[in-house]
């Protein structure tokens, strides 16, 4: 069938045009500025949460199968060594114990304290731990680095010996180009340039250069990894995992144990959390999904492996930390050049980018350049993490801005606004800024500062960018309208916690218009046909459209049924608010005409076509609708203490349409949160003498607690982007992308004093003070 | 009520209601494992089993809390089962009618669901769900609470509940619309059907085999019955909260031979204030002694209202704070200050050390062999002392200082008479600033003489560097700390902590400080 063309009104409010679009002739008519919609939109509670407070939903943690076994691993000591001999005949005949496995092999390097080494089953997860001590391991320690800078001089120990191929996952941002080659333990990856910055730079008359550090992030869901397998014969598996790409899961299961994808099963009925760590059936730094399944396979029976926290904070992946050399030139009051030379580590892996920001931001300025290196340590490997990269690149550029700002005595917010040539984030900024009191709390923080107050305020604002990812042709959705009425939504999609069950009962209400409790989703499961992986904010924008065209579809043939019993031509049947059709005077319940379905049930499947839209602007450099977003952030501190409270943050976020502004909002609050965490508290400490981290744990590794959480507010900006047939684009990435750069802002502004550091401590403070702060006599 | 066997007893607890008798289980088993293990109830999860993230939050009924039973809401991850001997848990599977009847998806819609199920799902306040069976028990905990009657109060009770999504605001929100609602039904009903005190006693042996080592367990009725115990059994080790110990057991891999706790010993639990002097019993939980002295003794109050969670402050002891002797140990500068004296006993009796002399060294205390730490005794400060409370760390709740403070002055006739200024933090165990005190006596008690003073904290502390501060910011912090204390106690001598969490660690007051 051919293509066909549809003119749909897009845009944002005050913003909003006729456009032309083409559309593959099995797409459902977008939805646009002039629907009117019931149930898209309006605020639905999670289906799932009577199943969450009543300890119902099952995770993988908490399944447990018949004869099912505990595994445990036992991961390297030394940041570096190579492995002599490996013996685990002792653990072999201990109580409880039905398979034990050398993972690493004599002659093997190990590059990170954690790696794994040798495994265990046991019929209980303790007979697993104590058959580990027994098995023996003769290492001979290498040296090894595991601090950037250390790693980057010329007489650092080498951490790989040949170049290494990227590690990437559906948490990565797509279409990156290739990285260039190794120099010592630095490999560059690609430079963007526009302009000629060291020209721009010479021709500026305002220049501010600094550096800027950024620590590592772990992504601390709280439940950890895990896998339990249990084979099917000797060709299929069943496997549950805690994972944010079921697929994934399964790709990498046929993959390893040679098996056809389609004999791979993959549950995950719950999931406690991912933030981009949770690809693949394995973590980053441990074969987690190899592991379970050798052992299952040798010991004939199911076989669960959960990481311990210690485990989770060291293997599992983390955001890479940075260095990051800033250089802005300012010329007659304008933004003329920016430069940055980052350097950070991912650990043993890749991907130590700091995100679009710096270059794909502020792109009225004609000159930008961004060199990103990575910089291998003896470290656990690095992976994606909610927004990978942004957060680090935002938090140099906001705060480099702002010093710009007031060495060139100009406002911070009016640079931004001067700079920024997306329609709809200029407006965010301004009504931002009046909602917020931007004029009126800078005045304050200046006064306070003036006043040399024990406790000051301050406020700062920064940018978000991200874009529409949304995948074409990967998620198949099935749609059953049941002779019983009820409409089965079916999608092998994972809920990570975003609501995506959810959202896929409000598009089939909405199409149906039936209630929803009519509505079953059936997720979680790749028998439910494939699906996306919960990452790069793509799940919404990839799933949904899928679902509403099997919607459509089975509601065509629903309606030639109407039309039979109605005894008029399709096209003249008429659906009313509760889905009773009417037609030739005559008209027939939903339940009543279900139970005409010849057959069990009407069933449609389909999928999504590429992206058609990207009102009113793409993402630079491709065809992809970009996610705007601004947050301003309050912060109080006192400059005796340097304890650092965030007091309010205001975030302002677009996403398309809105299709559940509850589950909206939740995940921007929850940006926020890890945001806010991120600028003041997180930090893996990896000790430099033992090569092994300090913190693998809560408690010395602190996440933002309920007492810590600012006031939050939301400012939804919703637009019809024509990017899809529902409109929806993602939230997960963009609300965190900004807020510890706003808030590195606000402190800045609160102590006249930048702190160039993450995360920004009471230390840090009173050290960005430079002296014990003196009272005027 | 006493479950006593001829040779050995079974520990017996109620969980949900049901009598469990267990038998064959070592006695380090914690009461997670055994919930979601040989008890088939996983909706308590396990999120870090080290007491910091609260997922496995479960409510235990202390039938020995002052002023009659309560519910505590705990880590279940750190309780090691025998503590829990002829105790009723609830768990989050308890709290719906119908809970367990249905799986999978699609499994209800909520009917038969607690008060504070339903606030939860109405507040919206699961993301990914995995903290919510923990956070729904410490609102259970808040519920049945008549005493949550102002907001730093709410935050509190939920702090030990870490989130990683989203929740933490419509959590709040949740627990301020059940807090204190204490409903008329099966729950109020079992609490008030507990006894004032089961004392319930146990001997409970665990024979290893195939590799693992044999484990006794005891739970004493008397200090006789313990001196005995500690005779016969050298190796012995004490516990009551287990939030130290048990890290030892989830983290080490410990299985200690020889357990006791202390739960049962009455004495050992009493909480007395009369005729100027606080006496706090070994076994007194932290949580009950920040109640007590939230209006009667503020600087204690203050220092632990950031000291731990709820949960952990449910379960450990003031005894388990003291002896296990911490350089920071945020109690003990407080004893310092106030001027306490540390009751230690034996077989031969008593015998009284003051403060300044329990903590030996770097985590090491004054007890000799077979002495046992029974209370501190303190007199409430004089009426011309002023005294504040501080601890710094980077978040609030549950967070080791980087520096703890308690500083004392006693004021006669504007002139500083005495000074005891105490520190946790700086050195290798909490101690006193001798020469910033010395600086202050005979001073006018003034902002300059406090100026003047903390200019001498490098005379008393050459503190340590570490990845919670370095030596040069526990030093400032330290001497900014002395300075903060004109201030802060220019409005009331011993001020508490404001009602909402502020930047501040010093005053009570706003943020409208300023020295112009």
């Amino acid at each position: 069938m051919a293509d066909r063309k549809q003119t749909l009104r897009l845009g944002f409010e005050g913003h909003l045009r006729k456009v032309d679009v083409t559309l593959p002739a099995t797409e459902a008519t977008p939805w646009d500025a002039d629907s009117k919609l019931e149930i898209v939109g309006t605020e639905v509670p999670r289906l799932d949460g009577h199943l969450k407070v009543s300890g119902r939903a099952k995770y993988t943690f908490d399944v447990a199968l018949p004869g099912m076994l505990w595994a445990a691993v036992l991961r390297s000591p030394h940041p570096a060594a190579r492995i002599e001999s490996i013996d685990v005949s002792k653990a072999e005949g201990q109580p409880g114990v039905k398979a034990v496995l050398a993972v690493a092999k004599p002659g093997d390097t190990l590059r990170f304290a954690g790696q794994d080494v040798a495994a265990v089953a046991a019929e209980r997860p303790e007979q697993a731990r104590d058959a580990l001590a027994l098995i023996e391991v003769r290492y001979t320690p290498l040296p090894f680095v595991v601090d950037t800078e250390g790693a980057m001089r010329d007489k650092a120990p080498r951490v790989h010996e040949a170049p290494i191929t990227e590690r990437r996952t559906e948490g990565d941002e797509p279409g990156k180009a290739k990285a260039g080659g190794m120099q010592g333990n630095v490999r560059a990856l690609p430079p963007n340039e526009r302009g000629n910055v060291d020209k721009a730079l010479r021709e500026s008359d305002v220049v501010h250069e600094a550096t800027y550090v950024t620590q590592v992030q772990t992504h601390s869901a709280l439940e950890t990894h895990g896998v339990l397998v249990r084979w099917d014969g000797d060709q299929s598996m069943t496997v549950w995992a805690s994972t944010q790409g079921i697929f994934s899961v399964r790709d990498e299961m046929a993959e390893v144990f040679g098996l056809a994808p389609s004999k791979v099963r993959v549950i995950t009925e719950y999931l406690g959390g991912g933030f981009g760590a949770k690809f693949g059936a394995s973590a980053p730094g441990s074969r987690l999904g190899f592991i379970a399944g050798e052992l299952s396979r040798l010991a004939r029976a199911p076989v669960k492996l959960m990481c311990d926290r210690h485990e989770e904070h060291v293997c599992t992946g983390n955001r890479p930390d940075s260095r990051q050399a800033v250089a802005l030139g300012g010329r007659r009051g304008k933004l003329h050049a920016i430069d940055v030379v980052a350097h950070g580590t991912a650990g043993i892996g890749t991907g130590a980018g700091v995100g679009r920001n710096a270059f794909s931001l502020y792109t009225r300025c004609p000159n930008a350049r961004v060199r990103a290196h990575d910089v291998f340590t003896n470290g656990g490997p690095g992976t994606a993490m909610r927004a990978p990269g942004h957060p680090q690149g935002a938090f140099a550029l906001e705060l480099a801005l702002d010093e710009l700002a007031a060495k060139m005595g100009v406002d911070p917010l009016k640079l931004r606004l001067d700079h920024d040539e997306h329609p709809l984030r200029s407006m965010q900024l301004r009504q931002g800024a009046e909602r917020f009191g931007w004029d009126e709390l800078r005045k304050r923080s200046a006064q306070l500062r003036s006043r040399n107050t024990r406790v000051r305020k301050g406020v700062g604002v920064a940018s978000s960018l991200w874009g529409d990812f949304g995948r074409a042709n990967a998620a198949v959705a099935t749609c059953s309208v049941l002779r019983d009425g009820t409409i089965e939504l079916k999608n092998g999609v994972q809920d990570i916690g975003g609501g995506i069950p959810t959202v896929i009962a409000q598009v089939g209400a909405e199409v149906f218009a039936r209630p929803l409790s009519t509505i079953r989703v059936r997720y979680g499961d790749s028998d439910y046909g494939p699906s996306v992986g919960s990452g790069g904010s793509t799940t919404t924008s990839s799933v949904t459209p899928a679902v509403r065209n099997a919607c459509e579809q089975a509601r065509v043939a629903l309606q030639e049924l109407a039309a039979k019993q109605l005894k008029v031509p399709a096209g003249e049947v008429r659906w009313d608010g509760d889905g009773t059709a009417h037609g030739g005077g005559g008209s027939i319940t939903f339940g009543q005409l279900c139970k005409k379905i010849d057959g069990e049930a009407i069933v449609a499947t389909a999928t999504r076509p590429a992206t058609y839209g990207h009102e009113p602007m793409a993402f630079p450099g491709s065809k992809f609708y970009q996610i705007a977003g601004a947050q301003f952030a309050e912060v109080e501190v006192d400059t005796w203490t340097g304890v650092v409270r965030a007091t309010r943050v205001l975030a302002v976020h677009d996403c398309g349409r809105v299709m559940n502004p509850l589950t909206l909002r939740s995940q921007i609050n929850g940006g926020v949160i890890q945001g806010t965490s991120y600028a003041l508290m997180e930090e893996r400490v990896l000790d430099g003498d033992l090569g092994r981290m300090l913190n693998p744990n809560l408690e010395s590794y602190k996440i933002l607690g309920a007492r810590d959480v600012p006031e939050i507010e939301v400012m939804l900006t919703e637009v019809h982007t024509g990017a899809n047939n529902t409109g929806a684009v993602g939230i997960g990435e963009p609300a965190t992308v900004p807020t510890a750069a706003a808030i590195a802002c606000a402190v800045y502004d609160a102590l006249g004093v930048p702190v160039r550091s993450l995360p920004i401590t009471p230390a840090k403070v009173l050290e960005a003070l430079g002296m014990i702060p003196g009272r005027p006599a | 009520m006493r479950y006593a066997g001829p040779d050995m007893d079974a520990v017996l607890l109620h969980v949900n209601g049901e009598a469990r008798e267990v038998l064959d289980v070592s006695p380090t088993t914690t009461l997670l494992e055994y919930l979601r293990g040989p008890a088939g109830l996983s909706g308590t999860k396990e999120g870090c089993a080290e007491g910091d993230c609260g997922a496995c939050t479960v409510v235990v009924i202390d039938p020995d809390a002052p002023g009659g039973p309560r519910f505590r809401a705990v880590n279940s991850c750190l309780l090691l089962l025998p503590l829990l001997h002829g105790k009723h848990v609830l768990t989050v599977e308890a709290l719906s009618q119908h809970g367990g009847q249905h799986g999978g998806q699609h499994g209800g819609d909520g009917p038969g669901h607690h008060p504070v199920q339903q606030a939860l799902v109405a507040a919206l306040g699961s993301q990914c769900g995995y903290c919510t069976p923990g956070v729904i028990m410490s609102m259970f905990e808040a519920c049945y609470r008549g005493d949550l009657d102002a907001p730093w109060k709410l935050d509190d009770q939920m702090c030990g509940n870490l989130c990683r999504c989203t929740g933490y605001r419509p959590i709040r929100e949740a627990t301020q619309q059940i807090a204190g609602l204490r409903p008329d039904d099966r729950f109020g009903a079992a609490l008030a059907e507990v006894g004032p005190s089961t004392s319930a006693t146990l001997r409970y042996a665990f024979e290893g085999r195939g590799g693992t080592p044999s484990q006794s367990f005891w739970i004493p009725g008397t200090l006789s019955e313990l001196w005995d115990l500690m005779d016969a059994h050298p190796e012995l080790r004490l516990v009551v909260g287990a939030t130290d110990l048990g890290l030892d057991v989830t983290k080490k891999g410990e299985r200690f031979p020889a357990l006791a706790s202390l739960q049962a010993i009455a004495e050992l639990r009493r909480l007395e204030h009369a005729d100027g002097r606080w006496s706090i019993g070994a076994t007194v939980r932290l949580a009950d002694l920040e109640d007590a002295t939230a209006q009667a003794l503020p600087p204690m109050a203050r220092m632990l209202r950031f000291f731990g969670s709820r949960q952990i402050k449910n379960s450990a002891t003031v005894g388990g704070n003291l002896c296990n002797a911490s350089p920071i140990g945020d109690l003990a500068p407080v004893l310092l200050a106030l001027d306490a004296t540390m009751v230690v006993a034996g077989r031969s009796g008593e015998r009284r050390v003051p403060a300044g002399e329990f903590f030996v060294s770097y985590r090491s205390t004054a007890l000799r062999p077979g002495e046992l730490f029974v209370r501190v005794e303190l007199p409430d400060p004089p009426a011309n002392a002023r005294v504040v409370a501080y601890k710094v760390s980077k978040r609030r709740e549950m967070d080791i200082s980087a520096v703890a403070a308690a500083l004392r002055v006693d004021v006669d006739g504007g002139v500083v008479t005495a000074a005891r200024l105490a520190f946790g933090g700086m050195a290798a165990t909490p101690a006193r600033a001798r020469a910033v005190e010395a600086a202050l006596v005979g001073q006018p008690w003034s902002q300059a003489s406090c100026d003047a003073a903390a200019e001498r904290i490098g005379d008393d502390f050459t503190p340590m560097s570490d990845h919670r501060g370095s030596a040069w910011y526990r030093a400032t912090v330290a001497g900014n700390l002395v300075r903060a204390m004109f201030d802060d106690t220019s409005q009331c001598a011993m001020p508490g902590l404001p009602d909402r969490p502020t930047s501040m660690v010093g005053t009570a007051g706003s943020s409208s400080v300023h020295h112009p």
